[in-house]
């Protein structure tokens, strides 16, 4: 091709800056060429360890091998998240990649299993129907069977918790091999075209200087690009999720190796656990108003379940957005461009749609005012809708023992999620959506797993005789139970 | 009424009435169904028998043999439109696919990165069984040019509603003959209370559902503001011939004339224009397009032309009734639990975005249309709702079609219109850029027909 390719300069060599970096050089090789501007001064952040479905596609598209993949960044396989104490001390659901039981008519299985409650049958609990929920119980993990889709019992999905700093590495590797250049250096100035206003180029600490005609800012919660550069005003959404600190600490592993991620609630916010091959990470993402940072290491400490394999650090953050990610010629990813806390695991996956839409959407010439509102609608959609999900964890609560959880349970919500709980508490509907993350089957495990039951169900449900019902229950209980019962030790998967 | 069972009152005697009555009382349990058979019908709902895709779920989700309803009610098979004369070639709006991705990369941005080639509409089925009067059903065999194919039904409205009141009679539907004479409302104002029958009957449910069309005198009794649309789709007037004799016809054609259209359907022929371009016709019907803001409001809602109100250029009649009862039905506040003020919104923000996004469907081929007559320059200049301005900016800067959350259309069929009428992006995809030419090419070729 004779037309010149685009020059894209990546800011930043944390996980969303390798991403960006793999993804474009590998997917638009004629199109662009890549820089990636990276200073080994500067840590990654990488508490993105556990992740979505999605990654799988993403890895997909970059050619990865799941085993070599597995093997380098230290990675188990996930099911989902499992959420102790949340709704009341005591109790523990989750939330699986994958739905529950299995709906007659169009009429969802949430509706019969509600219906079931109401006559006083022993329906048990809503995951109960879920064959991720009880791989998780039983520790095992087998790959879903290639034709498993739609909502039949058997189909789930699975995603991985890993090491993300070994998941940088490889994608450099990735990135390398595809043309990308690294270049090592602290940025010290930033400069824009005088008329347009469009950065220009990033000068190093050694007067170096690096021009581009995209750039993208993957410099984390700094912003440099977006936000210190081009002052793009940052939505603070603190008052919804008041936490703003995290303390992190890998610990061995003791017992046996869980196939899902769990997010423990605790006194001033939550703790995290996610297995991987070698080690365990831990972090107690909370609220500094409502615990000092040396009562959450303690607690963290103390709460741990093997030897620790590295002190205590700290990280700092705070939840919201930056109104738009694209500006000018300037187009932020990851968490320069908005912060949700790792509650759900959706870092990488808003990296990954991000990089998406950008491909989708990629300029080859002067950058529209069209291409750039496609691009922040997209990602504005994503964001919200992923805020509302995670405030749901902590207003869907009965707990009022602290003054963290007296907060949140009664604090003001937005009126788009106060209209979708109470759409859901009538009768159990979950607004659908063509856009963004979390459908119907996630809602649903959040809702029923923290006690949002619905005072009434579909109607049609009562189309079923009560004895049918109890058969058909039963009838799903022990197809889940036989199947499970034929897949290896979650650990035995890895090998 | 006996009080366990949940009652609902169905008012009105075409299509759209027979089609909720049955649907209600055969899909949901424990209700009792009764229907008010006005004796008025809606002159555009009983005559335009034109179904997209949609007809075949509802009759799915009844248990109906679709071979059945074909040949008892001398319906026919329906693959899309043709609008003909409104650019200077003619479009095909067709169902069903216009060829696979590639790699991830939408059908469309590689038919644009190999231009010049044949016509989109080569690379759809429906287009070329259309052009060339024929059908057959669609294949189950993956990769097969036919497994693309979808399809609509054009029905005999009359002896379509004849064979839906037999099954309604059969499913428990009570029928009721009689002119209402006065709507009572509840204290509040906000309710039905009963209706008042013209020989002194009353007739009370715990809801009344108003199908019957634009009249909806039961809804119109109590509070309800109209969104009007008579500036962007100028046609106000109908007039609509049933065809005795169905003419084998697999597509509706919609001619442009010079203050208006005709249409042609296996079943009907109508010619709809602007009567501020047009002096009146003998047996016009006036109609105006938009719809009501909140077609749903405490015990009473409207469904059909009652909530809705489109010009037939595009099939939405029977498709938009399908929708609402399917959306009344997912809806269903049953048994003894009022419906809340959250479900009421729920239904009517989404029946509001649905119908919406069918009035910018609409209204796109007005806007794009190349001809110089005053009402065509008038319909090109309509007020265009924010969303489909950007959605066509961006097409025209992309090639992209953005997504939306409540879309009674396809992708496919969005893309043919805007393709179909000339658009071509300023710029190509990156992503088709990327593929070697010579696997577009086999693509290409392989979907040709």
């Amino acid at each position: 091709m004779n037309v010149p390719r685009i020059k894209v300069v990546v800011v930043g060599g944390g996980t969303a800056g390798w991403m960006t970096a793999s993804a474009l050089a590998h997917i638009l090789p004629s199109i662009c060429s890549v820089v990636l501007v990276e200073s080994e001064a500067i840590g990654i952040v990488g508490v993105g360890e556990a992740t979505l479905p999605h990654i799988r596609a993403f890895n997909e598209r970059l050619g990865i091998d799941e085993r070599d993949f597995l093997r380098a960044t230290f990675a188990t396989y996930k099911l989902g998240i499992e959420f102790v104490d949340w709704a009341r001390i005591g109790d523990r659901y989750m939330h699986p990649f994958g739905s529950s039981g299995r709906g007659v008519g169009g009429v969802g299985f949430h509706h019969f299993w509600n219906r079931a409650r109401q006559l006083g049958l022993d329906a048990g609990h809503y995951g109960d129907y879920s064959i991720s929920v009880a791989m998780g119980r039983r520790n095992r993990f087998a790959p879903p069977a290639p034709a498993s889709s739609g909502d039949g019992l058997g189909a789930y999905n699975y995603a991985y918790q890993f090491d993300a700093s070994c998941f940088a590495a490889y994608l450099r590797r990735i990135a390398e091999k595809s043309g990308v250049s690294r270049i090592e250096g602290r940025i010290v100035t930033v400069s824009q075209d005088g008329t347009s206003g469009d950065i220009r180029a990033v000068k190093l600490e050694d007067r170096r200087e690096v021009t581009g005609d995209l750039f993208i800012d993957a410099s984390g919660f700094r912003s440099l690009l977006l936000g210190e550069t081009l002052g793009e005003p940052f939505d603070d959404w603190s008052h919804w999720l008041p936490c703003d600190r995290a303390v992190a600490m890998p610990c061995a592993t003791t017992g046996p190796l869980s196939p899902f991620t769990s997010a423990i609630a605790m006194e001033a916010g939550w703790r995290w656990r996610i297995p991987l091959q070698h080690r365990t990470g831990n972090g107690y993402v909370h609220s500094s108003a409502f615990v000092d940072e040396q009562t959450a290491m303690d607690r963290l400490v103390a709460a741990v379940e093997g030897p620790a394999l590295a002190s205590p650090r700290t990280l700092r953050f705070k939840a919201g957005r930056r109104q738009r990610s694209w500006v000018r010629n300037c187009i932020a990813i990851g968490l320069s461009s908005g912060f949700l806390e790792p509650l759900e695991s959706t870092s990488i996956y808003l990296i990954q749609v991000a990089i998406t839409a950008l491909l989708e959407l990629f300029p080859q010439q002067a950058i529209s005012k069209e291409v750039r509102d496609e691009f922040n609608d997209l990602m504005g959609v994503e964001y919200d809708r992923v805020r509302d999900f995670l405030i749901l964890h902590y207003h869907a609560t009965e707990r009022r023992d602290t003054p963290f959880w007296n907060y949140v349970g009664n604090m003001p919500i937005p009126d788009s999620l106060a209209e979708k709980i109470a759409l859901f508490e009538a009768r159990g509907r979950v607004e659908p959506y063509a856009r963004g993350l979390f459908l119907e089957p996630s809602w649903l495990a959040v809702y029923l797993g923290q006690n949002v039951v619905p005072r009434d169900y579909d109607r049609r449900a009562d189309g079923m005789p009560a004895a049918g019902l109890v058969a058909a229950l039963a009838r799903m209980r022990d197809e889940i139970s036989v199947a499970v019962e034929r897949m290896p030790h979650h650990a035995d998967s890895l090998q | 009424m006996s009080a366990e069972r949940y009652s609902v009152l169905v008012i009105g005697s075409g299509v759209t009435a027979l089609m909720a009555a049955v649907s209600l009382a055969r899909r949901l349990p424990d209700v009792q169904v009764v229907r008010l058979d006005t004796g008025i019908t809606d002159p555009v709902d009983d005559l335009i028998g034109a179904c997209r895709p949609s007809i075949r779920t509802f009759h799915a989700a009844l248990g109906i043999d679709e071979a059945d309803v074909i040949s008892r009610t001398r319906a026919s098979y329906r693959l899309g439109t043709a609008l003909s004369g409104w650019a200077d070639r003619e479009v095909f709006r067709g169902h069903g696919m216009y060829g696979e991705p590639l790699s991830g990369v939408a059908f469309h941005h590689l038919w644009l990165r190999a231009a010049p080639v044949e016509p989109y509409e080569s690379f759809s089925i429906n287009a070329s069984l259309a052009a060339r009067g024929r059908f057959a059903p669609p294949s189950s065999v993956p990769g097969s040019p036919m497994a693309g194919l979808d399809y609509g039904l054009q029905l005999d409205l009359p002896a379509y509603g004849q064979a839906l009141r037999s099954l309604g009679r059969v499913a428990g539907v009570e029928e009721v003959q009689g002119a209402i004479a006065s709507v009572q409302r509840t204290e509040d104002g906000c309710g039905i209370r009963a209706l008042k029958l013209t020989d002194g009957r009353y007739l009370t449910a715990d809801l009344y559902v108003d199908a019957d069309g634009r009249g909806a005198i039961v809804r119109q009794s109590l509070t309800s503001k109209w969104v009007d649309w008579s500036n962007a789709l100028l046609v106000d007037r109908l007039c609509v011939v049933r065809k005795e004799a169905p003419a084998h016809l697999v597509q509706d054609i919609v001619i442009a004339s010079e203050s208006g259209w005709r249409y042609e359907s296996a079943a009907a022929q109508a010619w709809g224009y602007s009567s501020a371009h047009l002096n009146g016709q003998n047996g016009a019907i006036a109609f105006r397009q938009g719809r009501l803001e909140d077609p749903w409001r405490g015990n009473c809602i409207a469904i059909g032309s009652a909530a809705v109100s489109l010009e037939p250029s595009a099939a939405t009649g029977l498709h938009t009734v399908c929708r609402h009862i399917e959306r009344l039905i997912g809806c269903w506040p049953g048994h003894a639990s009022q419906a809340t003020e959250a479900e009421i919104a729920f239904y009517n923000r989404r029946t509001a975005m649905e119908a919406d996004r069918m009035r910018d469907f609409i209204q796109l081929p007005y806007l794009l249309n190349e001809r110089p007559e005053p009402f065509w320059r008038a319909a090109a200049a309509g007020p265009v709702s924010a969303e489909l301005t950007r959605d066509l900016a961006l097409f025209r800067e992309r090639g992209r079609l953005a997504t939306h959350d409540e879309d009674g259309f396809e992708r496919d069929e969005w893309i043919a219109s805007l393709i179909g009428f000339g658009i071509r992006p300023r710029h190509l995809d990156a992503l088709a850029q990327e593929l070697p030419m010579t696997r577009i090419q086999q693509r290409l070729e392989a979907i040709r027909l």
